[in-house]
């Protein structure tokens, strides 16, 4: 192959060189050259191997969906070779080939060709399963495609959402003919082309087209139409949901944006995705220098590129014979010209590395260097059938069309039927209008209801509400159907299938075209069907005997062509919750604790320690993400009533209750304090990980089952910065900085006032005790928390205060026997066996879960919560060790575990049978890597302090 | 999916989240074991038209209930819970 | 001893680019106001008084957001409830003509002038976060309030940080 003299429409400036390298050589280009175009104009011929046999590979259809040319690009695998254009510098290397493309290695496969029939995954390297590993790495080596960079890439990937009222997809004749008739309806429209150009099937042609092109375009220029290049519609969804995978100009207004998912919700969507030509399936159908017609076509037009110098042509249709006068044109020697509509067929196609000769169906054997085939055009009708369209055969045309598609989408072009230029244009300026028009319909709908939405500006569009639009009928013209010739040749050539693998597979009793597909791989590979779709049904028909019609398709499911996981990923945040104090703790030393959405600090360095302060002093801890609700109106008591298992009618003004939620299966759900503000004015408090739960939950309540009561309820989670003063000396430090009387007659256990706190208003303290000492809470309005922190910090500085972390508040609670609602119960641990029952007031005449607690008290059956101690105290058993009997039964497990600096031995709460809940009894605990430990069920959970003496002070 | 929320209009169904059918909450004081039962672990699963309940939880944050054909997957109305008749 | 200052959840300063500048406003008076009629329907914006919005929040709320700390309507219907959530919601200002462009990447909402003309807010999803996006131009120009809740604020203030890249934004 060589570059010609310059074409009327080609698209290369040749006042612009391009340097680059491919396969470790320099070559040059000119801008406008796709890699492929650029390549064979200097002549080469081979651009990869096959995936199976390592079969040599040239072009075949020189375009976006060429299955032979996918190279790596500067470390981009994958890339379309036929479609990405030239760079200055870049560096393109073959893929599948060890050592190098010209003498590959694992061409080898060929001589075991027979063995390696369809299915052979399934059937070879399964043993012995010993060999797994070395299979794996040996078939690592072999498997297909490039090879992913190890580094990131440094461009973005991002996400645009848009909502056009017209999305075209498919810049051809008939899709800019339907953009623009839409756009001067005057509705919004985006036009996705996968090509680097607008124009379609126009770009190659003659006078005639380039003529048209030109007008297509300027009208593109001219009307409101948003144009993407180089861009796909991955796939439509339910509401005209819409996926675009965006290349060209992704980048934006400033940054470097690689690719871009740009989603739409368009109210109407225009398929014009016009024709692909389809490969004949005869033997030597792979060799380099096999072609399409419109491959033909395009190398030569486009980008003035030789493709051989002696050609034989099977034609059965217009493009056959316009690439032939194509390349008598640019001075190829068109040998002989095969009429497939007068019977005339090739029978075989022979060469080594490429074309060397034909032999046709009259005997005589031609030599050639170019087979130029042209037997048929496949619909490419994804988009429509993922729309809900159906598939038809039509045996007058040999091709699939779509039928019954939706309101919102509708086909112009190619896809529906052929005609002249002038129709297909008539065909998509009609459907353009009547899209404007439906999508206008539509807009009132997504309007509907949206709160201040103007709806349509009805002045703005009058003629297209209402009235009718005719859309000229467009119908498939008569084909032949010339699928598979008189020869075994490749279907599938990314998979590397052949027509006799697909027999194959029939005999073996995969004989649907879904079971064949899946059997072979036919239709899997980064072409998805679009060039062997119908050739591998027409496989299947044949080796069943049934017809193209019956055998039907396989389902199409979006990405239409492979997407990028960069592209899907789009940008990635962490989105984290923070305190106000966060910022602090990051400063001093805290190791983060991601619980949930929220940042906490885990500890300071060393969790003992701050055990001990504590025990012994007083600690600080950052309790901001504890779930809050500000709850208000009469009907409060009643809320709580019917949520929690216990009594809160009789709590009075300035008093905190402890309270169990259980779902409407007696499990508990949530445990948490509420404290009475006011005569209707609630503070209810939740577990941090359970808030967002609890929310709904009492929403549902409120909004379905009782409305009757009248509650508000507003999350205040995040509204206050919460931190817990515990130790026996939080009394003293706390009131050298509020006026509040906290002495132990004022300000008794259970019991909240609300007050100033270093100079902030507004605060809610109360005093409970989750860590089991003498502790205050203090909600601060957030803005002022870090200053809270702060000021309690500077004035307890000779006290002994310091910071304590989430670790050492578990360590604290656990030495209490305090238990963690998920970490202690779990999905089916009803209230009587987390040892709960002391809170369910089961003569309340109704609260979530009140039967089936009822119903748990008669039952033995249930694990029970207890404390343990391994009799070696300085053994800490893992949490979720298993408790077993007899070697093998389980009996329980090991919910919370951890050693205690304050009794200097191990600690645990655990669920076991009922069988074993009596004190002193001995368990076994099964440890994860083996071995086992003894521990004794101890009298009530606590394991320090059990009489709870220091909470009252 | 497009939900078409009663106070923000038609939204993306990713913006709720599915609750339940609309069941009936049997009497607390006198529902045997299997009447409970029926109600925390049973469902119709019809195929056609069925009721739900859904919560617009990254939206207005009410409870939804829902017509929907669960073969055409097409959303024929929505409505605020808390305005339903009581039953 | 100086009276305490409030500080907000947004450590990020103020920036600008292409057509779009984003500020913090969480120091924003904000009080809820939850009754039988709201004074206010969901979805659209009023302004009932001098320097004072009010939000159609919620089914049965109304939020008011000022420089200094609004007074609530007159109880139109008991019952009747107030909560001040000054500390409880960030609030970022995005403004410019390219704000609806910057919002494209990561809200999927139809921002045109017929879907969210000025005077309306969604509840809405932005970049995964729950926000109460407001329309609410400032002399003519365009521009919106995001409000999330106030431990959000500094991952809402990042994400918009990164949406506005494209925009020179920084």
């Amino acid at each position: 192959m060589t570059r010609l003299q310059p074409q009327p429409g080609e698209v290369i400036d040749r006042d612009r060189p391009v340097r680059f390298r491919w396969d470790g050589r320099d070559h040059q280009g000119y801008a406008g050259d796709t890699i492929a175009s650029a390549l064979a104009a200097a002549g080469v011929r081979v651009f990869g191997r096959s995936m199976k046999y390592h079969r040599p590979r040239g072009l075949l259809s020189a375009d976006f969906h060429d299955p032979n040319c996918m190279v790596t690009v500067d470390g981009e695998p994958n890339v379309r070779g036929a479609h990405r254009l030239v760079g200055k510098g870049m560096d393109v290397r073959p893929q599948d080939t060890w050592p190098s493309l010209r003498f590959d290695v694992k061409a080898a496969n060929q001589l075991v060709g027979r063995f390696l029939g369809p299915g052979f995954y399934y059937k070879t390297f399964m043993r012995p399963a010993r060999l797994w590993p070395a299979y794996e790495a040996v078939l690592g080596r072999f498997s297909h495609g490039g090879h992913a960079p190890s580094a990131p890439a440094p461009e973005r990937y991002d996400h645009r959402y848009v909502h056009p009222d017209v999305l075209v997809a498919g810049g051809g004749p008939a899709g800019m003919a339907a953009a623009a008739a839409a756009a001067g309806a005057g509705v919004s429209v985006l036009l996705v082309e996968e090509e680097q150009e607008l124009g379609g099937h126009l770009r190659w042609g003659g006078p005639d087209d380039l003529a048209a092109l030109r007008d297509l375009r300027a009208a593109m220029a001219a009307g409101s139409v948003e144009v993407l290049t180089d861009s796909v519609v991955t796939g439509r969804y339910d509401g005209n949901w819409v996926s675009v995978l965006q290349r060209a100009g992704a980048g934006g207004a400033t940054g470097t944006v690689r690719e871009r998912m740009v989603k739409a919700r368009a109210k109407h969507l225009v398929v014009a995705a016009g024709l692909i030509e389809r490969p004949y399936v005869v033997g030597g159908n792979d060799l380099p220098g096999v072609m399409l017609s419109t491959a033909v076509r395009r190398l030569v037009n486009l980008y003035a590129v030789r493709p051989g110098d002696r050609a034989v042509v099977l034609s059965a249709n217009a493009s056959g014979a316009a690439a032939a006068d194509d390349l008598r044109r640019v001075g190829v020697e068109v040998v002989r010209v095969l009429d497939a509509r007068a019977g005339e067929d090739i029978t075989r196609i022979r060469g080594r590395s490429g074309v060397q000769a034909v032999e046709c169906s009259d005997g005589t054997v031609v030599e050639c260097d170019l087979v130029v085939t042209a037997v048929g055009w496949t619909a490419p009708l994804t988009l429509l059938t993922l729309a809900g369209g159906r598939a038809t055969y039509r045996a007058d045309a040999a091709r699939f069309v779509a039928t019954g598609l939706p309101d919102d989408v509708s086909a112009a072009g190619g896809l529906v039927g052929d005609g002249t230029l002038e129709q297909l244009i008539e065909h998509g300026r009609a459907v353009g209008r009547d899209a404007a028009r439906r999508a206008m319909r539509v807009a009132s709908v997504l309007a509907a209801g949206v709160p201040g939405a103007a709806g349509v500006p009805g002045a703005a569009v009058p003629a297209v509400h209402d009235g009718h639009v005719d859309v000229p009928a467009l119908q498939p013209a008569p084909h032949p159907e010339l699928f598979l010739g008189a020869t075994d040749g490749i279907v599938d050539y990314s998979e590397d299938v052949s027509a006799k693998d697909l027999r194959a597979a029939v005999r073996e009793g995969y004989d649907s075209i879904e079971l064949a597909k899946r059997y072979t791989t036919a239709t899997m590979g980064p072409t998805q069907g679009k060039l062997e779709a119908v050739n591998s049904i027409a496989a299947v028909a044949a080796a069943t005997g049934a017809d193209l019609a019956a055998t039907g398709t396989t389902t199409g499911r979006p990405p239409y062509v492979p997407v990028s996981l960069g592209a899907l990923a789009g940008r990635s945040h962490r989105l984290l919750r923070r305190s106000p104090v966060q910022g602090w703790h990051d400063a001093h030393g805290a190791v983060p604790l991601y619980a949930g959405a929220w940042i906490r600090p885990d500890h300071y360095g060393d969790s003992v320690a701050e055990v001990r302060a504590v025990r012994e002093a007083v600690g600080l801890i950052d309790v901001t993400p504890l779930g809050k609700f500000d709850l208000r109106g009469a009907d409060v008591p009643s809320l709580l009533e019917l949520l929690y298992v216990n009594r809160w009618r009789k709590l009075d003004v300035g008093s905190v209750r402890y309270g169990v939620m259980c779902a409407e299966d007696g499990v508990v759900l949530d445990d948490g304090v509420t404290g009475r503000l006011g005569p209707e004015h609630y503070l209810m408090t939740t577990t941090s990980s359970g808030a967002d739960a609890a929310h709904d939950w009492m929403e549902r309540w409120l909004q379905t089952q009782r409305r009757d009561l009248q509650v508000h309820v507003t999350p205040v989670t995040a509204n206050y910065a919460s931190i817990n003063v515990a130790g026996p000396r939080s009394r003293e430090l706390l009131a050298r900085l509020t006026s509040l009387d906290l002495s132990a007659s004022a300000f008794g256990y259970m019991r909240v006032r609300t007050g100033r706190v270093a100079d902030v208003e507004d605060c809610v303290v109360w005093r409970i005790g989750f860590t089991g000492e003498l502790s205050f809470e203090v909600h601060v309005p957030a803005g002022y928390g870090l200053h809270v922190w702060e000021a309690l910090l500077d004035a307890g500085a000779d006290v002994g205060v310091r910071p304590f972390g989430v670790e050492a508040q578990r360590i604290l609670r656990l030495e209490k026997g305090h238990l963690i609602v998920g970490q202690d119960t779990d999905g089916l641990t009803q209230a009587y066996a987390a040892g709960l029952g002391w809170a369910v007031k089961a003569d309340k005449p109704d609260f979530a879960g009140k039967p089936e607690l009822a119903w748990q008290l008669m039952r033995e059956d249930y694990l029970h919560l207890v404390g343990l101690q391994p009799v070696d105290g300085t053994a800490v058993p893992p949490e979720a060790s298993q408790i077993v009997e007899d070697g093998t039964r389980i009996v329980g497990r090991i919910t919370s575990s951890r050693m205690s600096p304050t009794l200097g031995r191990s600690v645990c709460l655990a669920m076991v049978a009922p069988h074993l809940t009596a004190a002193g009894t001995t368990v076994t605990i099964r440890l994860p890597g083996g071995g086992s430990l003894q521990a004794r069920v101890m009298p009530q959970h606590a394991h320090v302090d059990p009489e709870g003496v220091k909470l009252r002070a | 999916m497009l939900i078409p929320c009663p106070l923000c209009g038609p939204r993306d169904a990713l913006e709720f989240r599915f609750v339940d059918e609309t069941v009936l909450r049997p009497e607390p004081q006198s529902a045997g074991p299997e009447q409970w039962r029926s109600y925390l672990y049973l469902r119709a699963n019809r195929a056609g038209a069925v009721t739900e309940l859904w919560l617009h939880r990254s939206g207005c944050r009410q409870y939804v209930v829902v017509e929907r054909d669960s073969l055409t997957n097409t959303v024929t109305a929505a409505r605020l819970a808390r305005k339903e008749a009581v039953s | 001893m100086p009276s305490p200052v409030a500080v907000s959840a947004v450590s990020g300063p103020a920036v600008s680019g292409q057509g779009v500048r984003l500020t913090d406003a969480s120091g924003l008076h904000k009080v809820l106001v939850r009754q039988v009629s709201p004074t206010v329907a969901f979805g659209l914006t009023a302004r009932p008084a001098e320097g004072v919005l009010a939000l159609g929040y919620g089914y049965d709320e109304v939020l008011l957001l000022a420089e200094s700390a609004p007074e609530p309507p007159a109880p139109a219907g008991a019952p009747r409830s107030v909560v001040d959530l000054t500390h409880g919601l960030s609030a970022l200002r995005l403004s410019g003509s390219a704000a609806p462009e910057l919002l494209s990447r990561v809200c999927a909402l139809d921002l045109s002038e017929a879907m969210t003309p000025e005077g309306t807010l969604r509840c809405c999803p932005l970049a995964g976060l729950a926000v109460v996006l407001v329309r609410d131009d400032v002399e003519g120009e365009r521009s919106y309030l995001v409000l999330v809740d106030r431990s959000y604020g500094q991952s809402l203030y990042d994400v918009l940080l990164d949406a506005g890249a494209e925009f020179g934004l920084g």
